[in-house]
């Protein structure tokens, strides 16, 4: 490495250590929020939600039927082996965030 | 002077936001969404292997390596149905092959040490290997001693099967030879153990099998523990499948077992009470992998203290810890657990290594069992990091009194979960 980026780099260690700069990320987050929640249902449902029989896909839903159903699970509207366990789990502002997620998936 | 080119540039922020531990590092967006270092996974279980894949699908610059000693991995869940005689063992073996093709350079080698502070590992056979962060997903190991003659008992005469391969064949061989009318035992370890509804389910199918093969027979459980896994749903269950042929002795009614004698096939309890087997399944009492218990990486009770919503250990920094060798609060020792730790922990380091801050983490488990081979019943949970400790938010058991037909669909989703889990940890 080169002396200048050497200080370029304990530059940037400052700046962190004295929370110098602007206070608010205008960057995307490294690792979206939605990826890690939607990986979660990637377990059972396949990777990017694409199905594993007799698992359904839950890929390509229109957002609103997929909140819909998910809540429909969670209030014991809709009948189900083990969806309203899951679905019980999450905000309705999670849940915003998978529907969409999968949405284009 | 040589001028810097972007992925130095890169590296430089990454180790920065890695040294200081800060989180939102603020610098142009292309730099804060590409994480760079060498990053070192140990164990090609469902949590490590899951760790290796995720890492690469958040991080495509990271170099990502994943060390583990065998060339194929044979999955504890569905073992069980191999041992009964349902299934195949290449059902249930996967090749590293389609992790390999990802990008993830796959080693198969074995480690022998930890080197936390020069951060390096050494390997048996290939030197040593530097990381910038290090993920270990080492299983379990037995506590030998917890209970008498344990050790020599599950070599032949009483085999554990809880690593499913040989051990798995050993106990299948045993039962097939069995007489009709024969007692079949199955001693579970005292909690906390590798898959809680494990020696329950192994009971049930062991059960099916010798309905139709040998009906005479009986099946003892004799439990250290006061209660167990999916306690209702099974006892339900085994009383509609098989009357009586299962018997439960819980820990109060004479379950502790203290030694074994395996030229004698005999089990001794607490009391001085003897049990005898024409077949045995002695499954040791548990704690982490050697490995980590080598590294100083432990604690007292012989699993990884970690911090929960990144499983970087409380011994070491820059040293992961996830599944069954790890706390993790309300958490069962669970593959589905693994793979779901393995996700959060790829995402923390994914950001870590990019001096971003993590996403908030969000686990799930879900975990089916047979009670026959059209029967099955079901826990799941979702779970959250609380002040420092992963608690369960959701969640629950199969309902007691479910009708058959939601038993035979829980059974097809079992096989369903298994070919989505394995697909998503293996490629």
């Amino acid at each position: 490495m080169s002396s200048l980026l050497k200080i370029a780099a304990s530059g940037i260690v400052v700046l962190l250590i004295g929370g110098v700069g602007p206070s608010q990320s205008y960057a995307a987050d490294a690792v979206p929020r939605a990826e890690l929640l939607a990986s979660m249902c990637s377990t059972c449902h396949g990777t990017n939600g694409k199905g594993a029989k007799p698992m359904p896909g839950i890929n390509g839903e229109e957002p609103d039927d997929f909140i819909d159903l998910m809540q429909a699970f969670a209030n014991g509207e809709e009948p189900t082996s083990i969806m309203d366990r899951h679905a019980q789990g999450y905000t309705e502002a999670e849940l915003k965030l998978l529907a969409e997620y999968f949405s284009k998936q | 002077m040589k001028a810097y080119d972007r992925r130095d540039f890169l590296k430089v922020i990454g180790a920065a936001g890695a040294v200081t531990g800060f989180g939102s590092l603020v610098w142009p967006m292309e730099a804060l969404a590409a994480a760079s270092g060498k990053v070192v996974v140990v164990g090609g279980g469902f949590g490590g292997a899951t760790c290796a894949r995720y890492l690469k699908r958040w991080g495509p610059k990271l170099d990502v390596t994943l060390v583990e000693r065998d060339t194929s991995y044979i999955t504890c869940p569905f073992s069980n149905e191999v041992l009964a005689g349902n299934l195949e063992m290449s059902k249930i073996t996967h090749g590293y092959g389609n992790i390999a093709a990802q990008g993830i350079d796959v080693v198969h080698d074995e480690v022998t040490a930890i080197d936390a502070g020069g951060k390096s590992i050494s390997l048996k056979y290939g030197g040593s290997m530097k990381f910038d962060k290090l993920v270990v997903s080492p299983g379990i190991a037995f506590r030998w001693g917890a209970i008498e003659n344990d050790q020599v008992a599950v070599q032949q005469a009483m085999p554990h099967s809880w690593k499913a391969g040989e051990q798995t064949l050993l106990l299948r061989k045993q039962l097939q030879a069995m007489r009709d009318g024969g007692t079949v035992i199955i001693v579970p370890p005292k909690k906390p153990f590798r898959c809680p509804p494990g020696p329950y389910e192994r009971a049930s199918l062991i059960a099916h099998y010798l309905k139709s093969n040998k009906p005479k027979s009986k099946i003892l459980i004799v439990d250290a523990n006061p209660t167990h896994s999916k306690q209702a749903a099974f006892h339900e269950g085994w009383k509609k499948e098989y009357g009586t042929m299962i018997e439960w002795i819980k820990d109060t009614d004479g379950g502790v077992i203290t030694s074994a004698d395996p030229g004698a096939m005999t089990l001794r309890n607490d009391f001085g009470d003897e049990y005898k087997g024409d077949v045995i399944n002695l499954i040791p009492y548990q704690k982490a992998g050697e490995l980590v218990e080598t590294a100083g990486l432990t604690n007292k009770d012989g699993w990884c203290t970690v911090n929960m919503g990144t499983f970087e250990s409380a011994e070491a920094s820059d040293v992961h810890i996830i599944g069954d060798a790890c706390v993790a609060g309300a958490m069962p020792k669970s593959g589905h657990s693994a793979a779901s730790q393995a996700k959060n922990c790829a995402a923390a380091i994914v950001s870590m290594l990019a001096g971003d801050t993590p996403p908030e983490p969000t686990y799930a488990n879900t975990c089916y069992s047979l009670i026959g081979p059209r029967y099955g019943i079901s826990v799941a949970a979702v779970y959250r990091l609380k002040d420092g400790v992963i608690v369960k938010v959701s969640g629950g058991v199969s309902k007691v009194g479910n009708k058959d037909r939601v038993h035979k669909n829980e059974a097809k989703y079992a096989r369903g979960w298994y070919r989505s889990i394995t697909s998503d940890t293996f490629g």
